[in-house]
């Protein structure tokens, strides 16, 4: 059989779906709407891997590591040693893949100015702590080396706010504690539009950062003896970070004798959330399949009811010579025609439903053509998984039964 | 030429053989008209079906130009529907929704002919049972005549051996069954194999030969 033979019968197929516009659109409402959430679901999804991408850009990267004293070790009956300062000189020295290095000390204690009092945590930590999370200075400057001991203090843009209103905060002191601090800088005001609107990084902005010796010691005057709350260290390449984990425990270990600290690697975070995220994908794509399968169904359907009323149209076909493949494939492309067509049709709803949630939820969902594509062709798929069955019944008709059907 | 050897069609019905053609043989050369007629429930449709490869006899020998089509397969006698045979019903069988140029287009469509070539034969087929001026008229806007006119038309367009005509003039009245009986004389007149069933006596007259079926037998020829 050459390929005129199954071709040209096609033509005749669009000329029946035209003809029967109320039965196509009914046909074509579940594809409709099948591939208008696909596209929808699609974006939002990629709107939300995008956002935590974003996130972990605008905090510092990924491949940020960050050690904590392990307060579960007490329990194992040794004395806890805890973090110094003296394990930051010394992780400087053996890491060779640390880039940037910074400790933090974190004191919950009382903060005054101008009259307003509150209770806030306030972070001890060194010149490199503003690499480590992106910080900007908006006025003044940040901690410095030189600062050492002396008694500065840096406002993340809210706390600036809230103490000394829209004057600015440079020059103007604060006391912590017992002692009186100088605000040498303000913070650039972190922002990053949440799916729901809010700012996720609200947080950064509700920070304070003075010189790690200028807080009250914890246990010994010695610096280097001095407990730390945490040490942060950026890795230079993302692929030397399971190796620069290994060499910081192993360093940690040999300086504590125990294990009596935790490592917290961002990357690993970020996967978590991705392998949690990926799980949600599945749910919503899934979602929307289903949807896409009771568009084939009433394809389905509906070929099916329309061939009972169309047996002897058939049997007048293969009277006039009309083979089994060739009746097959027209029943087929009929479907796949509707099932295309209404995959076309569920770009714009999709684009329409995309705006909706936009609008009702500040999201940033964006369609890419990868996504119409998706659709389409998943489209056209349950176009002709859906088709098959009401084509073979079609073609395995015998033409003396379906010549006699009323 | 369509050739019968000892046909045998059984159905089998609520466990019992019921036999429609019982042994017939016959042997029909090209050109002329053939009328085959008998009471309802003779045979004769079924007859007619396997000649016109629309069925297969259950046992015997059906050649058609040659070709043994009592053992063909599924594709070979769509494909001999196609271009060795033409049809004609009594309820005239077009497709409603379809135009009369389509309609009669629908063995060449089939047969893998392009479009241009598709219109011009048949605007000339239509020329010849006189309906040039409707082809692109629904058949639900003729007449009874017209319509046939048309299935002579699309029976005609792929130039068969064979065209058989079931009943032909069952749902016409009297007058247009003559003219459609004379447009059918004359295409046998002009080299076509006409084959008609009929139980219209009257149509029968007509054909240069008559066999007459009874009970699945032959009764005469």
């Amino acid at each position: 059989m050459n390929a005129a033979r199954l071709i040209a019968p096609l033509s005749d197929c669009v000329i029946e779906i035209a003809e029967h516009k109320g039965r196509t659109a009914l046909q074509m409402i579940g594809i409709i709407l099948g591939v208008a959430s696909i596209i929808t679901t699609l974006a939002l999804l990629r709107d939300a891997e995008q956002q935590s991408v974003r996130y972990y850009e605008v905090t510092g990267g990924v491949n940020k590591l960050t050690i904590y004293t392990d307060l579960t070790s007490r329990a194992a009956g040794t004395p806890l040693k805890g973090l110094t300062y003296g394990d930051i000189l010394a992780l400087e020295q053996n890491v060779p893949h640390a880039d940037v290095v910074a400790p933090t000390v974190n004191r919950r204690t009382v903060v005054r100015a101008r009259g307003k009092e509150e209770v806030l945590t306030v972070i001890g930590t060194t010149a490199s702590f503003a690499t480590l999370q992106d910080l900007e200075v908006a006025y003044g400057r940040f901690l410095t080396p030189a600062d050492q001991a002396a008694s500065v203090v840096v406002l993340g843009s809210s706390y600036a706010k809230e103490f000394f209103g829209l004057e600015d905060a440079v020059g103007q002191k604060l006391l912590i504690g017992e002692k009186w601090f100088v605000v040498v800088g303000c913070l650039e005001r972190k922002y990053l539009a949440s799916e729901s609107g809010d700012n996720d990084l609200e947080w950064m902005n509700r920070q304070m950062f003075v010189p790690l010796a200028a807080l009250p010691a914890v246990r010994d005057e010695l610096l280097r003896d001095r407990q730390l709350s945490s040490i942060v260290i950026r890795i230079r390449d993302a692929w030397a970070l399971p190796e620069a984990t290994e060499r910081i425990r192993r360093v940690l270990r040999a300086r504590h004798g125990a294990e009596d600290f935790r490592i917290v690697s961002r990357a690993e975070r970020l996967q978590r959330a991705n392998r949690i995220r990926q799980m949600y994908d599945i749910t919503f794509i899934s979602c929307s399949v289903i949807s896409l399968l009771v568009g084939g169904v009433i394809i389905m359907n509906i070929q099916l009811a329309s061939l009972s009323r169309r047996i002897r149209e058939v049997g007048v076909r293969k009277a006039c010579g009309a083979s089994d493949v060739q009746i097959f494939l027209r029943f087929l492309a009929e479907s796949l025609f509707v099932a295309v067509f209404g995959g076309v049709v569920g770009v714009p709803a999709g684009y329409a439903l995309t705006f909706l949630v936009r609008l009702f939820t500040g999201n940033l969902a964006m369609i890419t053509p990868f996504m119409i594509f998706v659709g389409i062709v998943v489209a056209a798929g349950t176009g002709f998984v859906f088709g098959v069955y009401p084509a073979a019944r079609a073609a395995v008709l015998n033409p003396v039964d379906a010549l006699r059907m009323e | 030429m369509v050739q019968l050897e000892e046909v045998w069609k059984t159905y089998r019905m609520a466990a019992e053989d019921v036999h429609a053609l019982r042994g017939v043989s016959l042997s029909i050369p090209p050109g002329g008209m053939t009328a085959i007629t008998g009471p309802s429930g003779s045979g004769k449709s079924t007859l007619m079906h396997i000649i016109g490869c629309l069925d297969q006899p259950t046992k015997g020998r059906y050649v058609l130009d040659g070709q043994d089509m009592s053992v063909a397969t599924r594709s070979a006698l769509a494909r001999a529907r196609n271009e060795k045979l033409g049809f004609i019903f009594q309820s005239f069988n077009l497709l409603p929704r379809a135009n009369v140029l389509r309609n009669v287009q629908l063995p060449l469509m089939y047969a893998g002919i392009g479009a241009a070539e598709r219109r011009d034969r048949a605007l000339h087929v239509l020329e010849l049972v006189g309906l040039g001026n409707r082809a692109n008229h629904l058949p639900g806007e003729l007449s009874g005549g017209q319509r046939q006119r048309v299935a002579i038309a699309r029976a005609l367009i792929n130039s068969p051996s064979v065209i058989l005509a079931d009943e032909p003039t069952g749902n016409l009245d009297q007058a247009t069954g003559l003219e459609i009986v004379a447009l059918l004389e004359n295409l046998a007149a002009n080299g076509h194999t006409i084959i008609v069933v009929t139980h219209d006596p009257a149509v029968a007259a007509r054909a240069g030969r008559i066999i007459r079926i009874i009970d699945g037998f032959i009764a005469e020829s």
